[in-house]
């Protein structure tokens, strides 16, 4: 799964329109990833500000 | 006394096109119920601010209050820096966005909409007795007949069928800053095209006055990488404003560029504005769209009802209105920046503002014109979109 920084994140809802699997989600609590996310890293290059990064070290570590 | 629970319209989304259809519904006499997740719409202001006459008097008139600036001229300049200056623009205006955003959910609530702001809704369905349910927490309001106007995330379409997906080729993502700094002038938009400032995009100034301008840029997904818009924004700042004295209201946004969404229509739900996509790809306006776009629905939700009974068939004439009407030009203005996107690099566009820098009353026309030259296609588009 990727991870949101959340003290980065602006709440603009861009990267949901990226995600095929609808594996994010924003609402007043700022963005949530689910187990949906398949890591394809759209989001993640999407990111007008950086505030996603991928999961696969952290996940596995 | 409980709150409503049950709806003829719920919109979803108190934009500019969630709040014009849950305004022209309301007037019709239907009930309206208008949610967003915001305190108020607009909270931050992501956009340019920037509008055209011609595009927005189809739907509302613009009122003094909303204007900060009147623009006479663009200045267009080219990756090495050749300035080209546009003086037949037709009539435009940068306006204050928290205040016309506001202005909309009021004239919507003064027509009888009920509004719902902090509401964020969790999830869309349709229920067994084809109704519509939206998902509030624990609570649920429904609705015979409803608006998806969630804006560029446009998640709610997913649970009802739509694939809304954007590839990274149909998003531009953006970031955006107000600058100070006495070289803007009030009158005039700058457009600084090319991949040097803002890869398979362009960087833009729009003035809120005298010194003081909304700055920003956009990024096509496909060029960018994570935080890109954000760097390449930092980047054209310090090139275009060495001597700013103030940098604030920093945040980003992405647009969707694609042709709009097609069907805009499914069963009792009706898609507007970024949600569907109606966009102008070429310059990411999507403000005059979205009204128009929400008039439509809202004015075909009424024609739905008849004798209080709902009949969703009759919702069809939204998207027949679209089609014929914006989304001609919308789908127009998506081919042309497909065009541009593969076809048109840095040294193209200096070579175009070369040619073009001492022409005097230039105006869109001849600039797009001389862009597509040995393109009949793209020419003949152009003549549609700008003639
Ligand atoms: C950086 C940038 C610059 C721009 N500059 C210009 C410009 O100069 N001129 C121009 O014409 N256009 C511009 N645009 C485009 C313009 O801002 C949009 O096209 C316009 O706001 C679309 O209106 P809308 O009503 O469809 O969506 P929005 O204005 O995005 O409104 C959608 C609303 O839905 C709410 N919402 C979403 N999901 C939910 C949910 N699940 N529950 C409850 N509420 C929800 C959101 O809180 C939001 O208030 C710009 C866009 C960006 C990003
Ligand atoms: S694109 Fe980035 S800033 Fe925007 S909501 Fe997603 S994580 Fe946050
Ligand atoms: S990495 Fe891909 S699947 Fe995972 S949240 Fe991002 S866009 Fe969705």
């Amino acid at each position: 799964m990727v991870i949101v920084d959340k003290s980065k994140c602006d709440n603009c809802g861009t990267c949901v329109a990226m995600c095929s699997p609808a594996a994010l989600r924003l609402d007043k609590a700022g963005i949530a990833v689910s187990e949906k996310c398949v890591e394809c890293g759209a989001c993640v290059k999407i990111c007008p500000i950086g505030a996603i990064r991928s999961g696969i070290k952290e996940n596995h570590a | 006394m409980p709150d409503k629970k049950h709806f003829n319209v719920v919109v979803v989304g108190a934009g500019p096109a969630g709040a014009n259809a849950a305004r022209h519904a309301a007037l019709g006499g239907l009930s309206v119920c208008l949610l967003d997740r915001l305190e108020a719409p607009s909270h931050p202001v992501r956009c340019g601010e920037g509008v055209g006459l011609k595009g927005m008097s189809l739907s509302v008139a613009i009122k003094p209050e909303w204007i900060l600036s009147a623009i006479r001229r663009v200045k267009m300049i080219s990756p090495s820096g050749t300035l080209v200056e546009l003086a037949n623009i037709g009539e435009s205006y940068i306006i204050d966005r928290s205040i016309f955003d506001s202005d909309i959910v009021k004239s919507a609530i003064e027509a009888g909409a009920e509004f719902r702001n902090n509401t964020n809704v969790d999830a869309a369905e349709r229920l067994t007795n084809g109704k519509y349910a939206c998902h509030i927490g624990s609570e649920k309001v429904t609705a015979d007949c409803l608006v998806l106007a969630d804006g560029v995330e446009s998640r709610l379409a997913r649970d009802l069928g739509w694939n809304t997906r954007l590839s990274p080729s149909n998003m531009e993502t953006c970031a955006i800053a107000r600058v100070s700094d006495p070289s803007i002038a009030a009158d005039a938009i700058e457009f600084h095209v090319g991949n040097r400032f803002a890869p398979g995009g362009y960087a833009w100034v729009m003035p809120r006055g005298e010194g003081i301008a909304n700055v920003g840029l956009g990024i096509l997904g496909s060029h960018s990488i994570s935080g890109g818009a954000d760097e390449f924004l930092t980047a054209f700042i310090n090139h275009r404003f060495p001597n700013r004295t103030d940098l604030t209201n920093r945040n980003c946004g992405g647009v969707p560029v694609a042709p709009w969404l097609d069907p805009l229509v499914r069963g009792g739900v009706m898609i507007v504005g970024d949600a569907a996509r109606q966009v102008n790809a070429l310059n990411g306006g999507g403000i005059a769209y979205a009204l128009h776009a929400g008039q439509l629905a809202g004015e075909a939700a009424l024609l739905a009802f008849v004798n209080g009974k709902f009949d969703e068939t009759k919702l069809s004439i939204y998207q027949k209105k679209w089609a014929k009407g914006h989304g001609k030009n919308q789908r127009i203005t998506n081919d042309l920046k497909n065009f541009l996107i593969t076809r048109r690099d840095d040294a193209f566009y200096d070579r175009i503002a070369e040619s073009l820098k001492k022409r005097k009353a230039l105006g869109y026309l001849s600039v797009f014109l001389r862009t597509f030259a040995g393109h009949p296609v793209m020419m003949w588009k152009t003549m549609k979109l700008f003639g």
